[in-house]
C-alpha cells in the first residue's frame, strides 16, 4: 500500500505548501485592510483564502482546522456582504484568528494523530467566543442572494428557453472515476466536507454499476451519488470541494432553480439509464413528476410515460436510450456549458489566483541539480569554443559561437528560474512592526520599497533572519516612544524604510529609521566595559558604529523580549558575510541609523572578464567592472593613483597581491607592453586593477574554494576554463576595502617591504 | 482473519453468522472479500454483526451493497445484525441504510 501513502505525503506535502502560502496572503490583506477597511477586492480575497485552505483542511479531515476555520470564515462572510463593517478590533481578531489558523495547520502536520494541546484549544475557544459575537444578530447566513441569481443565469445561457424547476436546492451529481481509491482519495471525505458547506436535503448512493461479488474489485470505485445541498455558498466553492478529484470524477453541479433544460442535459450525461436517474431525481426532491415528464419528452423520448408509473426507486433494467443524434447535440451544449462556466470562472478569479494557477511547482533540488548541470554545460561550451578556435576552421567556429550564445540563454533562464522577489520576506514584517510597535506603545510606520527586486530564493531564504533582526533592533532601540520624540521636535510616528534595488552585479537593501540613532559615546563605553575594547585606543566614527557587530555586543539598558540579549548583531553579520554580502552602519546621533546590505546577485554562474597576470588567469565578475584604460607610466611613478577624468583613483598591481614574480608590470620595463587597468566599482567606491593582458568577457562557474583555500585573501572562489585551467576569481569588495582601509599609507608601507 | 464465522449451535446448517473485523478499510478490502466470498458459496443465509468495525471506507460500503445486491439476485438472504458507531455514520452520510435488511430488534 505504499503507494497510496505516497500519494497521499505527497498531497500533505501540497496542502502544507499551499496554506502557508495562503495564510502569509492573508495576513498580508488583513494588514493592508487596515488601511482601507472598505475594500472590496481585498475582503474577497480574504474570504476566498481562507476558504481554500478550510477546502483543503477538509479533503484531509483535519477537523480542527475545519472547525475553527469555519467560523472566521463566516464572520469574513458577513463582513464581505456588508452586514458587519471592519473596525480596529475585528481586525486584530481575524489576525488572532489567522495565527490560531496557522499554528492548527502547523500542528496538523507536524501529528495529524494527536490531539491539539490544551493551551491551544483553549486559545481557539477564546477566539470562537469573540468570532460568535460577529456571527449573533438577525441578519441571514451569508451571500444566499448572490449565489442564486448569478449562478442561475450563467449557467442557462446557452439552453433554449425553458422555465426554472421549482427546486430550491443545489443539485449535485458525482461519478467517480474507478480508479479513485487507489490514488488515496475516498469520496466519503468529500461528502463529509460537502456538509460543512451546507445541509443535505436528500442523498441517493447510486449501486447500479456495482457488480456481483464474484466480479468486483475490491479497490476501484462503482459508485454514484446524486444529492441536493442547502447552502449559501457559491457553485464555485461547491465546486472547491471536489477540487482535489475534480480529474477523477464526473461532477456535474446544478444551482438551484435551474433550467429545465439543465436537467434534461444532465440525465443525459449522466452513465446510467436515463430512466433511473429520472425517478432518482424526483424521490430526491430535486424534480416534481411533472418537471420529469417534460424534460424527458425534450428528447424525444415516447416510452417515458409507461415507465415513470412503475413507483420502485430502483429500475434495474434499461428501457429506452436516446437518439444517437440528441445525445450529440446534447453533449455538444453540456461542452459549451463547460465552456462558460470556465469563462465565467476566469473572469471571477482574481489575477493573483491566475498567476498561481499558471505556475508548477518544481522540487528545489531538482532545480539545484539543473543549475549544476548548466554549469557543466557552460564550462564543456567554453571549452569547445576554446578547440574550435584552433581549428580555425570558419564554419566550425560559427556553429561554436551559436552555441556559446545559446547556453548563455540557457544559463539566464535556468538562474532566472531561481529568481524570487523579496516583496513576500518584506511583507512579512509589516506584521512583526504592527505587533512590536503595539507591545511597546510607540507608533511606527514601516514604509516599503523595491519589493519586485528580484534575487536567489536562497539568498532571499537566508537574509530573512538578519533583516528581522535588524528590524526588531531598530524599532527597539532605535525608535523613541511618542513623547519623547515630540519633545525632541520629531512627528509624534517613527518611520522604518524597508528598500531593495538593484546597484551594479549586486542587491542593495537598506533598513533605515528616523530614530534616536547611535550614539558614539555609550557604544565606545559599553565596549571598553566588555573588553572588546581597550581604553586608549582611538577609533572613527564609522569604526565605533561598527562595534555593534560585535560579538557579545548589546547596549541596551534593559534586556527587552524583543532584543537587547546581544547575540543579534554579530549573527546578523556573520549570516551576511556567509552569503559573500556586506553589512554597513550609517548613523547619525538624533537622527537615525541606517543598515546597507549589499549581496551579490546569485551563488552560482556569473559573467566573468578574464584577465591574465604573468601566466595566471583570473577572473573578475563583469558586473562590477566599470571600463579599461590604460597605464599612463609617467603618472603611475608619481604613486599608487590615476587621474580618471579629473577623478582621484587608487590602484592595485595585482601582480603584487598574488606575489607573482612572471608578470610583466613588476618591474613595468618591458618595452612596448602596455598595462592595463581594469576600473572596478564597488558600493560607490572605484579602484583600478593593473593586468597584463584583457582577456574578455567569460562565463563563469563559480567553484567554492576548498578547506585550505577558503582565507585566502583577495580570492572569492575558482572557476575552471575552457582549456581545464583554473582560474582565480577576484574578491572586489575584499580588494576595495583594502584601498579603502589602507588609503596612500597602507600602500606605500606595502611597496618598502 | 477479517471475516470470523461464530461457531454458535443455535445456527442452522444453511446460515451463517459472520463478524466483522475491526478494519474495513481499502487496505484490508481485498482479504475482507476474499473471506466473504468463501462463506457466500457456502451459505444461503448471512447475518452480519458489524459491531466491531472501527473504520469503514467506501470500499467497505461498497463491499456491503455488493455483497447484498449479490445476495438480492441469487436468492440468498443477508440481515445485518448491529453496527458500530463508524459504520452508522457513514451509512448516514450516503443514505443507504434502506438498502440493507436488518434484523428487528427484539
Amino acid at each position: 500500500m505504499s503507494d497510496e501513502t505516497d500519494y497521499l505525503a505527497e498531497g500533505r506535502q501540497i496542502f502544507a505548501e499551499e496554506s502557508t502560502e495562503l495564510l502569509e496572503q492573508s495576513e498580508s490583506i488583513l494588514l493592508k485592510l487596515e488601511d482601507e477597511p472598505d475594500s472590496d477586492e481585498l475582503i474577497n480575497d480574504l474570504f476566498r483564502a481562507i476558504h481554500t485552505i478550510k477546502g483543503s483542511a477538509g479533503i484531509f479531515g483535519f477537523d480542527d482546522v475545519v472547525s475553527f476555520t469555519h467560523v472566521a470564515e463566516s464572520v469574513m462572510g458577513r463582513l464581505r456582504d456588508k452586514e458587519i463593517s471592519l473596525d480596529e478590533n475585528l481586525g486584530s481578531l481575524l489576525l488572532d484568528s489567522r495565527d490560531q489558523i496557522s499554528k492548527l495547520v502547523t500542528h496538523v502536520l507536524a501529528n495529524a494523530e494527536e490531539p491539539i494541546a490544551d493551551s491551544l484549544r483553549k486559545s481557539g475557544d477564546e477566539l470562537l467566543k469573540q468570532l460568535q459575537l460577529y456571527l449573533d444578530g438577525d441578519a441571514p447566513e451569508p451571500s444566499i442572494a448572490v449565489a442564486v441569481g448569478n449562478e442561475t443565469d450563467d449557467i442557462s445561457a446557452s439552453s433554449s428557453g425553458s422555465e426554472a424547476v421549482s427546486n430550491d436546492y443545489w443539485h449535485i451529481s458525482v461519478r467517480f472515476n474507478r480508479n479513485v481509491l487507489a490514488n488515496g482519495m475516498d469520496p466519503l471525505s468529500f461528502f463529509r466536507y460537502l456538509n460543512t458547506v451546507g445541509d443535505f436535503i436528500s442523498m441517493t448512493t447510486l449501486t447500479a454499476d456495482l457488480p456481483s461479488l464474484g466480479d468486483i474489485n475490491p479497490e476501484e470505485s462503482y459508485l454514484g451519488f446524486e444529492m441536493d445541498l442547502n447552502t449559501a455558498a457559491s457553485k464555485e466553492a461547491i465546486a472547491d470541494v471536489f477540487e482535489f478529484v475534480v480529474e477523477d470524477c464526473q461532477l456535474h453541479i446544478l444551482p438551484p432553480r435551474s433550467k429545465l433544460d439543465d436537467y434534461t442535459l444532465l440525465i443525459d450525461a449522466l452513465p446510467e439509464e436515463n430512466m433511473a436517474i429520472g425517478e432518482i431525481l424526483v424521490a430526491s426532491g430535486a424534480l416534481t413528476k411533472d418537471e420529469l415528464l417534460e424534460a424527458l419528452e425534450y428528447q424525444g423520448d415516447n416510452t417515458v410515460t409507461e415507465t415513470v408509473e412503475d413507483g420502485e426507486n430502483m429500475p434495474v433494467e434499461i428501457t429506452t436510450k436516446p437518439q444517437l443524434g440528441s445525445v450529440l447535440v446534447d453533449k455538444g451544449m453540456a461542452d459549451s456549458r463547460i465552456v462558460d462556466a470556465a469563462v465565467n470562472k476566469q473572469e471571477k478569479v482574481k489575477e493573483a489566483k491566475i498567476v498561481e494557477q499558471q505556475s508548477v511547482r518544481v522540487n528545489a533540488e531538482k532545480l539545484g541539480d539543473l543549475i549544476n548541470l548548466v554549469g557543466e554545460l557552460v564550462i564543456s561550451s567554453a571549452h569547445t569554443e576554446l578547440k574550435a578556435k584552433q581549428t580555425e576552421q570558419p564554419e566550425l567556429l560559427e556553429t561554436a559561437e551559436h552555441l556559446t550564445r545559446l547556453v548563455e540563454e540557457i544559463r539566464d533562464a535556468t538562474l532566472s528560474l531561481r529568481m524570487v522577489q523579496i516583496g513576500d520576506t518584506f511583507n512579512r514584517f509589516k506584521r512583526v512592526v504592527r505587533d512590536i510597535s503595539k507591545d511597546l506603545g510607540k507608533k511606527i510606520d514601516l514604509q516599503i520599497s523595491g519589493g519586485d527586486t528580484e534575487l536567489d530564493k536562497t539568498v532571499v531564504e537566508k537574509i530573512s533572519d538578519p533583516l528581522m533582526h535588524l528590524i526588531r533592533n531598530s524599532l527597539d532601540h532605535g525608535i523613541e516612544k511618542p513623547d519623547v520624540r515630540t519633545a525632541n521636535g520629531k512627528s509624534e510616528t517613527a518611520t522604518v524604510k524597508l528598500e531593495a534595488y538593484h546597484d551594479s552585479g549586486s542587491i542593495v537593501i537598506e533598513i533605515s529609521d528616523d530614530g534616536a540613532g547611535l550614539d558614539p559615546d555609550i557604544l565606545v563605553a559599553k565596549a571598553i566595559e566588555n573588553e572588546i575594547l581597550s581604553a586608549n585606543q582611538q577609533l572613527t566614527l564609522p569604526e565605533i558604529h561598527r562595534l555593534i557587530f560585535a560579538p557579545g555586543f548589546s547596549t541596551a539598558k534593559e534586556v527587552t523580549s524583543i532584543s537587547g540579549r546581544g547575540v543579534g548583531m554579530d549573527v546578523v553579520n556573520k549570516n551576511i558575510d556567509a552569503l559573500r554580502g556586506q553589512i554597513t552602519v550609517n548613523s547619525e546621533l538624533g537622527v537615525g541609523t541606517s543598515f546597507t546590505i549589499r549581496l551579490p546577485l546569485t551563488l552560482a554562474i556569473i559573467d566573468g572578464f578574464q584577465v591574465l597576470v604573468g601566466q595566471s588567469s583570473y577572473v573578475i565578475p563583469l558586473d562590477l567592472v566599470e571600463e579599461c584604460i590604460e597605464l599612463d607610466e609617467q603618472q603611475a611613478k608619481k604613486g599608487e593613483y590615476v587621474d580618471l577624468r579629473g577623478e582621484v583613483m587608487p590602484y592595485l598591481h595585482l601582480s603584487e597581491i598574488f606575489k607573482d614574480d612572471d608578470s610583466s608590470n613588476t618591474s613595468m620595463k618591458r618595452e612596448g607592453h602596455r598595462n592595463n587597468i581594469v576600473v572596478v566599482q564597488y558600493a560607490g567606491q572605484k579602484t583600478g586593477l593593473v593586468v597584463d593582458e584583457l582577456l574578455g568577457e567569460y562565463q563563469t562557474v563559480i567553484k567554492p574554494l576548498g578547506k585550505v583555500f577558503q582565507n585566502l585573501k583577495g580570492i572569492s572562489g575558482a572557476t575552471i576554463l575552457g582549456s581545464g585551467e583554473v582560474a582565480m576569481i577576484i574578491d572586489v569588495p575584499a580588494l576595495v576595502g583594502r584601498v579603502v582601509k589602507n588609503g596612500i599609507d597602507g600602500v606605500d608601507a606595502r611597496q618598502l617591504n | 482473519m477479517s471475516f470470523t464465522k461464530r461457531e454458535d449451535s443455535s445456527q442452522t446448517v444453511d446460515s451463517c453468522l459472520l463478524d466483522a473485523s475491526p478494519d474495513m478499510t481499502i487496505y484490508s478490502a481485498a482479504s475482507n472479500l476474499a473471506e466473504i466470498k468463501t462463506y457466500y458459496s457456502e451459505f444461503n443465509h448471512f447475518e452480519l454483526n458489524l459491531s466491531a468495525v472501527e473504520e469503514i471506507d467506501s470500499t467497505g460500503i461498497q463491499l456491503l451493497l455488493a455483497l447484498q445486491q449479490s445476495a438480492t439476485k441469487d436468492g440468498k438472504q443477508v440481515v445485518l445484525n448491529g453496527i458500530s458507531a463508524p459504520v452508522s455514520e457513514v451509512m448516514d452520510v450516503l443514505n443507504i441504510k434502506s438498502h440493507f435488511d436488518w434484523v428487528k430488534s427484539e
